[in-house]
């Protein structure tokens, strides 16, 4: 290797070594989690994993999103082969994960499969309302620890308002609500975006702020689709902008 | 009355039998129309209407409090040992005029301390008859919808807490969800007043134990409430 080539690829490492360096202090590149060619119309999403609940692709105006359908929701029912499942996301360290999922099957979810970890930045998901008789609750879901721990973001239409909810040890705890009520009308798209910076997280509907909250501890974990009992929606776009923190 | 539909029309007709029904537990309608023969025949295989029906079973005298179960049945024009029938879940706002007598019974048990008919408390007819006061002061659907909601699962009949949230939702200026409040439209037929989001309401009545839209409206052109 000649003098020149060693200063090259010295060079090339020094760059290298300054990108990954500075790299978190940029905006990164968001990322829309995309349906797939996998993901067939009528069957349960392969790009969102479904931990609760009955998940299924359908196409809206000829696009194909994902839909929560509560109408055969009876106490909560964790998908099937949730041990695979739970296995699929946690790997060994599902056990915890699947002890909780009794506790919290009021509430299907559906895990992002191509995000490995969510600490910083912001995560928006539009949805559409379209039923259930009991909860009209839909939401981003985050900070899904291996424990079934979670936070989520949601907008119930029963109630007409965007709420923080912290789930842990297997209760659900009222956090934060928004400052106002926002009514939506069914079968109309809308857009819920959190901002998590540092211990600092920002709740959007439709791109109002309603929701300002300091969290006990920085974001670490999973992300992905929320809903409750026997909510029917439609979710589409769902995007995850990473940040530095 | 021998034949309203004559005097009023379908709409009046359908108007003056939901008031009859507030003391019936089932039953045709008197002079049921040939319109009205071709939704009488529901698909009991239905999931909307098996829930019902299980939800309406009150044979395992499951309930607390037999009293108060009578005292809001018989308020309501229903016989205590009778099954109440399934529903075909409509009602119109030009059901009665404020009663008082009804409000009297139920304004107590819209506290928190006081026993709500439920299910669990009154059984189904008493959950159903309290449907019916309810209807009958439009002052009280909507807490009366909410003490239903917030009674626990299987506590409130979803049907009748459904038909409870379109009558709450139009009252203030909304549209309805279910389609299950109905009013008379330009050529004198009976239709849904203004629904949000039609194309999946059958999806929305299928999770409230409602039969499609399409037979509960024939079914209320011909007058009829419940099976």
């Amino acid at each position: 290797m000649t003098h020149k080539t060693i200063r090259t690829v010295a060079a090339a490492a020094f760059s290298l070594a300054l990108t990954a360096a500075f790299a978190p202090l940029a905006a990164q590149k968001p990322t829309v989690v995309q349906l797939k060619a996998a993901d067939k119309v009528g069957a349960e999403p392969k790009t969102f994993l479904p931990i609760v609940g009955d998940w299924i692709i359908t196409t809206d105006e000829g696009k194909k999103v994902v839909m929560v359908d509560g109408r055969k929701w009876k106490r909560g029912q964790p998908a099937a082969s949730l041990v695979d499942k739970a296995r699929e996301i946690y790997g060994a360290s599902h056990e915890d994960f699947i002890d909780n999922v009794a506790a919290f099957a009021y509430y299907p979810t559906a895990v992002a499969k191509d995000i490995d970890n969510f600490e910083n930045g912001e995560l928006t998901v539009k949805f559409k309302m379209i039923g259930g008789a009991l909860d009209r609750a839909q939401g981003i879901m985050f900070n899904l620890k291996t424990n079934g721990d979670w936070l989520c973001v949601r907008y119930n239409g029963t109630e007409d308002n965007l709420v923080l909810w912290t789930y842990t040890n297997g209760k659900r705890n009222f956090t934060k609500r928004g400052t106002e009520n926002v009514p939506l009308e069914l079968g109309t798209w809308h857009e819920i975006k959190v901002g998590i910076h540092g211990i600092k997280l920002t709740g959007y509907l439709d791109g109002k702020l309603l929701i300002e909250y300091d969290l006990k501890e920085p974001v670490n974990g999973k992300v992905g689709l929320w809903a409750k009992t026997d909510t029917m929606a439609e979710y589409d776009a769902f995007t995850v902008i990473p940040s530095a923190k | 009355m021998r034949n309203p539909a004559k005097h009023l029309g379908l709409a009046g007709a359908a108007i003056v039998f939901a008031v009859a029904s507030l003391g019936a537990q089932a039953k045709g309608a008197p002079g049921k129309s040939a319109q009205g023969a071709k939704c009488m025949m529901p698909d009991t295989t239905m999931d909307w209407f098996k829930s019902q029906r299980e939800w309406l079973d009150d044979s395992k005298h499951a309930w607390t409090n037999d009293t108060l179960r009578v005292k809001v049945m018989t308020a309501a024009g229903l016989d205590p040992s009778k099954a109440v029938a399934v529903q075909y879940g409509w009602t119109t706002l030009e059901l009665p005029a404020r009663d008082s007598a009804s409000a009297a019974l139920l304004r107590p048990m819209m506290g928190r301390a006081a026993p709500f008919p439920t299910r669990g408390v009154a059984g189904a007819g008493g959950a159903h008859a309290t449907f019916l006061l309810i209807l009958r002061d439009s002052t009280l659907e909507n807490a009366a919808m909410h003490k239903f909601m917030e009674a626990g699962l299987g506590e409130g009949f979803e049907t009748e807490t459904a038909m409870l949230e379109d009558r709450t939702r139009i009252r203030a200026g909304r549209g309805q969800i279910y389609g299950t409040v109905l009013h008379a439209g330009a050529d004198g037929k009976l239709v849904p007043m203004r629904m949000e989001d039609s194309a999946h309401v059958d999806l929305r009545r299928e999770s409230a134990w409602l039969p499609p839209l399409k037979q509960s409206v024939c079914a209320a052109s011909a007058g009829k409430s419940a099976m």
